[in-house]
């Protein structure tokens, strides 16, 4: 029997501002402690909030992105609570009037997984516990951050896993935050619960704090089948909140602190209610990029798969770039230099992110067009392209008019007819049906040629004269 | 009148600690305003339930330009314990 | 009869420097304050440098120098100061010291103005009386076994007994207006919004409003011009176009029509009532005409006061924890929750833990549709009621308060009879409208009796310009028992 996992997410993202999100500190990240910080954010009797406007442009754009309804009153409410990192004890967040309801990601599958708020709250500090002791670090603290709540219609690991790829691709291509899990730029709560089919929906569990994909996979296997086993054996579960042991993926209970807070929201009295007409949300929309989806949907159609189109896509300078040489040149043979020596070329995920090679993007689609009308091959477009990565050098440099002349069919001939006579070995391999043995045939005429000849050509000649 | 309970509730959350005597006048002292405040209970009211004194534009926020931040000494300057750089407090003391 | 016009134009013709002006005080304070504690600290270094720096600027200056130039005044001590302690008379912050100045506290140092120190206070702005901070109680300069009244006690007390020009307080249910009444000076309390609340340390968000106490309206007006307008620091304030007051004060009243509910004179003493009925007829004099008014919802002002002010107090006050700033407990702890309340409890006095304990009441799930969001909408129905009452009149007049100044006994079996004393003033406040105390008279011992008059939202000018009418008439000259600094005027 199969059990149903009901499940949503709500993760948290920092938005990629300048300066936090009530105050004009920096938001830079690795600053030595206490240096980003002022009266308003550390607290001080007498200071007051000062609300940022990029917060709401970043808001609005990932709620544009998400297919959200944005509201056009909001306000900023207190979520009380203590806590060392929490100056003012209170966190100010948008509990009654969040800044976009009503979204939805779209699976690969068509499936929506609808998202019910996005709402801007301020991030608390740092602490560290050591030897006794708390550190506290501010820097961190009013750092602007958006919550994103989803119903619960996640029911697989899979489709979990997805929706947060799709979630940090859109967010990253709107560019409001880099969403790096690693970093902490995005941390996820899960909410879970397990009915049998056709039986009211289960307890809930709340798991908090994931900062990595593979993390929150493990904690909702585990949670899964926690929860199965004790519906097997009838066994109570409570609602709480858990917390993922990294050591053996497993989960554990938080001790009750979070269910005992009443946070007593209430709205902040230190900021106006913030009337966000139509111009400003249609400006906003004048500069939404393209969406990755409608970006990979231009991709298929122009022919790559949709493997390849996600590789693409998932880095937004990337896919800028592509996009860019796909005016002009070959789709099929740009995602192959992409993917291929252009992909190799660069180490770390952050290269990727930072996307900017030498080369561009004009250079490349001339390449690829010069492949595609077969004035040069595949071989030597891909050594060139190498070269012309290293040195940003135009093609022009490696490859001459008479390189793109090519080999006529004569010549061609004659140049495996060369090959066979002198590789008298290799023929006899082949016809002993070592097929391998064709490979240094082809080999010897690419020699002649200096790499010149197209292989695929010659490997049919080859064939044919050798029959 | 406010009941034990409500009032060991409100101590918890307020991270306040009374004892029996001050609990007792203070339970005294909160009964006696909640009883005068308690009219509201009854009066009806269509009236919203935002008070908005003032409302403004998204348009009026402030840019995104960084400002004067407090140097790491000043940010420090009243804490009671500070250690290179940052606030500290220890988890469990002995006291003085 | 301004003081500030007066000292502004003495130290114009160069018959005294800001340097000597300012010692002139600074030895009156030293002299009377003992009698009477209005100020707790004394910032003499700064105030002769900024003195000498008032100096310097107005021989430099070619044109009209700033009317508050070279001219001492003190602050109340909930009111930041960059490098110098803001205790607000509580132990919580006995040695804390601000890293920044108000920006109303700014505008007067850009302006000129002299800090002469720090005034008494009750503990974070909560009472009426100035007694219960940690530096003592403040004594009325009319009969010292009298309370200044509070929270602004020793601001009060130190404009009466002129040892200081004028004073910022702060009014967030009457602290500003209500020791200007008891203490016979003038206590001004602008439209909410119009003054930064950058700096002064919140007490009630939403009804928090600086204001300043000096010893004629004009000064009050003087003052607040140079205060007043809109802080990018403080988002409640109202970005609009903020002309002088000062400019439309000409005594002219005529066709003003000036409210009376009979409700505000309930409870009130005989002399008290007699002396304003005395102003209304003043006011007839110069050609107002008082209309009868009523406010249906006026006795729910006080409920919904407290219902709201005391839940934002109790959320404004969750950062005192000893942690970045403030007092730290002495005592041993098992984790920093026992610390944090060891040292709450230890810090605050019992004012300040009843409201925030009634805050948190109010807050809490099970009361929180009933009590809090009852009385927000409440809130707008008291604000809908001022909106038609003035309609029918441009001001109102009432008592400030129901008594002259009081004794420091009176300490009622049920707190609420000490809150009830607050109906008259609490309304402006609840509704964000401006409102000024003036001097109308004295009791039988010759104490003095404040007369308030409120307007509606932004009518700053006229309340101000209808409180100089009857000053300008009344003339009245009320002499407390010990005095400073006096001038020819």
């Amino acid at each position: 029997m199969t059990y149903n996992l009901v499940c949503g997410l709500e993760t948290h993202v920092e938005l990629s501002t300048k300066t936090k999100i009530f105050c004009s500190c920096p938001t830079a990240f690795g600053s030595d402690p206490n240096t980003n910080v002022c009266p308003k954010c550390l607290g001080e009797p007498g200071s007051l909030p000062l609300v940022n406007m990029a917060t709401f442009i970043y808001a609005i754009k990932a709620g544009l992105a998400l297919n959200c309804k944005i509201n056009q009153e909001v306000s900023f409410d207190r979520k009380n609570y203590t806590y060392p990192d929490l100056p003012k004890a209170y966190q100010t967040t948008q509990f009654i009037q969040p800044i976009c309801t009503n979204g939805y990601i779209k699976l690969n599958s068509g499936k929506k997984i609808r998202i019910n708020r996005i709402h801007l709250e301020e991030d608390a500090g740092k602490l560290i516990h050591s030897g006794g002791n708390t550190y506290i670090d501010c820097n961190r603290g009013a750092v602007p951050l958006i919550e994103i709540v989803t119903e619960p219609d996640i029911s697989s690991i899979e489709e979990a896993r997805e929706y947060l790829e799709k979630l940090q691709l859109n967010l990253r291509h709107v560019q409001v935050s880099d969403c790096k899990m690693e970093e902490g730029s995005m941390r996820c709560d899960v909410n879970l619960s397990v009915n049998r089919p056709g039986e009211p929906l289960g307890v809930r569990s709340e798991i908090k704090n994931m900062n990595s994909l593979s993390f929150m996979e493990k904690a909702i296997a585990y949670e899964y089948e926690r929860h199965v086993t004790a519906i097997k054996n009838n066994e109570p579960l409570v609602q709480e909140t858990r917390r993922f042991n990294e050591a053996d993926g497993s989960t554990s209970a938080m001790r009750d602190k979070e269910d005992a807070n009443d946070y007593r929201y209430f709205k902040d009295p230190d900021s106006p209610y913030i009337i966000i007409d139509d111009i400003f949300i249609e400006d906003i929309a004048k500069t939404m990029p393209m969406l990755p989806e409608k970006i990979k949907n231009n991709y298929l159609e122009m022919g790559l798969s949709e493997q390849d189109a996600d590789l693409i896509i998932k880095y937004k300078k990337v896919s800028d770039y592509f996009s860019s040489a796909l005016v002009t040149g070959d789709p099929k043979i740009l995602s192959t230099y992409m993917l291929g020596e252009i992909f190799r070329s660069i180490e770390t995920e952050s290269q990727k992110e930072d996307f900017n090679i030498l080369v561009p993007y004009a250079e490349l689609a001339e390449l690829s067009n010069l492949q595609k009308e077969g004035k040069i091959n595949a071989q030597m477009a891909k050594k060139t392209l190498a070269e012309m990565l290293k040195s940003g050098k135009s093609w022009k440099e490696y490859i001459s008019k008479s390189d793109m002349e090519g080999i006529d069919e004569g010549t061609l001939i004659a140049m495996c007819k060369t090959a066979i006579t002198e590789n008298p070995m290799a023929v006899a391999d082949f016809k002993a049906g070592k097929d391998k043995a064709l490979k240094a045939l082809i080999g010897a005429v690419m020699r002649q040629s200096r790499g010149k000849a197209n292989a695929v050509q010659a490997e049919q000649t080859i064939l044919d004269l050798i029959k | 009148m406010i009941t034990e309970k409500d009032f060991d509730n409100a101590a918890a959350n307020a991270l306040l600690y009374f004892d029996d005597e001050e609990k007792k006048r203070l339970m005294k002292d909160m009964s006696d305003v909640i009883e005068f405040v308690s009219v509201v209970k009854a009066v009806k009211s269509n009236k919203p339930t935002a008070y908005k004194p003032l409302t403004i534009s998204a348009s009026d926020l402030r840019e995104d330009i960084i400002g004067n931040t407090l140097s790491n000494e000043d940010a420090l300057s009243n804490a009671d314990c500070a250690d290179d750089g940052y606030f500290v407090v220890k988890r469990r003391s002995k006291g003085e | 009869m301004s003081s500030i016009l007066h000292l502004s134009n003495l130290l114009a013709r160069k018959e005294i420097s800001s340097v000597e002006l300012t010692k002139k005080y600074l030895s009156a304070i030293n002299n009377i304050n003992p009698s009477i504690n209005a100020y707790i600290s004394v910032t003499e270094e700064m105030a002769l440098l900024q003195a000498q720096k008032a100096d310097d600027m107005r021989k430099q200056l070619k044109g009209d120098a700033p009317l508050l130039l070279g001219i001492p005044m003190a602050l109340k001590d909930n009111l930041a100061v960059r490098g110098f302690q803001t205790t607000c008379c509580s132990k919580t912050l006995e040695n804390f010291k601000s890293t920044y100045t108000a920006t109303a506290v700014q505008k007067l140092f850009n302006n000129g103005a002299i800090l002469l120190g720090k005034t008494n206070m009750d503990e974070f702005a909560m009472g009426s009386y100035s007694n219960t901070g940690i530096f003592g109680a403040t004594f009325n300069p009319y009969d010292t076994a009298k309370s200044a009244g509070g929270s602004s006690g020793g601001s009060a007390a130190a404009v009466s007994s002129k040892i200081a020009p004028y004073t910022l307080g702060t009014d967030t249910g009457g602290s500003a207006r209500q020791p200007a009444s008891f203490c016979g000076v003038v206590g001004y309390k602008p439209t909410y919004g119009t003054v930064s609340r950058y700096g002064a340390v919140a007490l009630a968000s939403s009804f928090d409003q600086i204001s300043p106490i000096a010893s004629t309206v004009k000064d009050c007006a003087i003052v607040y011009d140079t205060i007043k307008g809109f802080d990018i620091n403080d988002m409640t304030t109202i970005k609009q176009n903020y002309a002088p007051c000062l400019d439309k004060i000409n005594g002219n009243v005529k066709g003003v029509k000036i409210g009376i509910a009979t409700k505000m004179f309930e409870n009130c003493s005989k002399d008290v009532v007699d002396s304003v009925y005395r102003a209304i007829e003043t006011y007839r004099g110069l050609g107002a005409e008082i209309v009868d008014i009523t406010i249906p919802t006026i006795e729910l002002a006080l409920p919904i006061y407290y219902i709201i002010g005391c839940a934002e107090i109790s959320s404004n006050f969750g950062r005192y924890d000893g942690i970045r700033y403030g007092y730290k407990t002495n005592k041993s702890y098992k984790d920093i929750d026992d610390m944090i309340s060891k040292t709450r409890s230890e810090a605050f006095g019992d004012d300040v833990k009843r409201r925030i304990m009634l805050g948190i009441y109010f807050l809490s799930k099970n009361n929180f549709n009933e009590y809090y969001l009852k009385a927000i909408q409440l809130r707008n129905e008291l604000t809908s009621d001022f909106e038609n009452v003035f309609k029918q009149c441009d001001l109102i007049i009432s008592p400030t308060t129901p008594t002259t100044a009081l004794a420091f006994d009176f300490n009622p079996d049920n707190v609420v009879d000490k809150y009830k004393a607050d109906i008259c003033v609490v309304i402006a406040n609840v509704c964000g409208l401006p409102a000024i105390s003036l001097p109308c008279g004295t009791d039988s011992n010759g104490l003095p009796v404040g007369m308030q008059l409120i307007g509606p939202k932004n009518s700053d000018s006229r309340v101000l310009n209808t409180a100089f009418a009857f000053e300008n008439t009344a003339n009245l000259k009320l002499n407390p028992t010990l005095g400073g600094v006096t001038y020819d005027i």
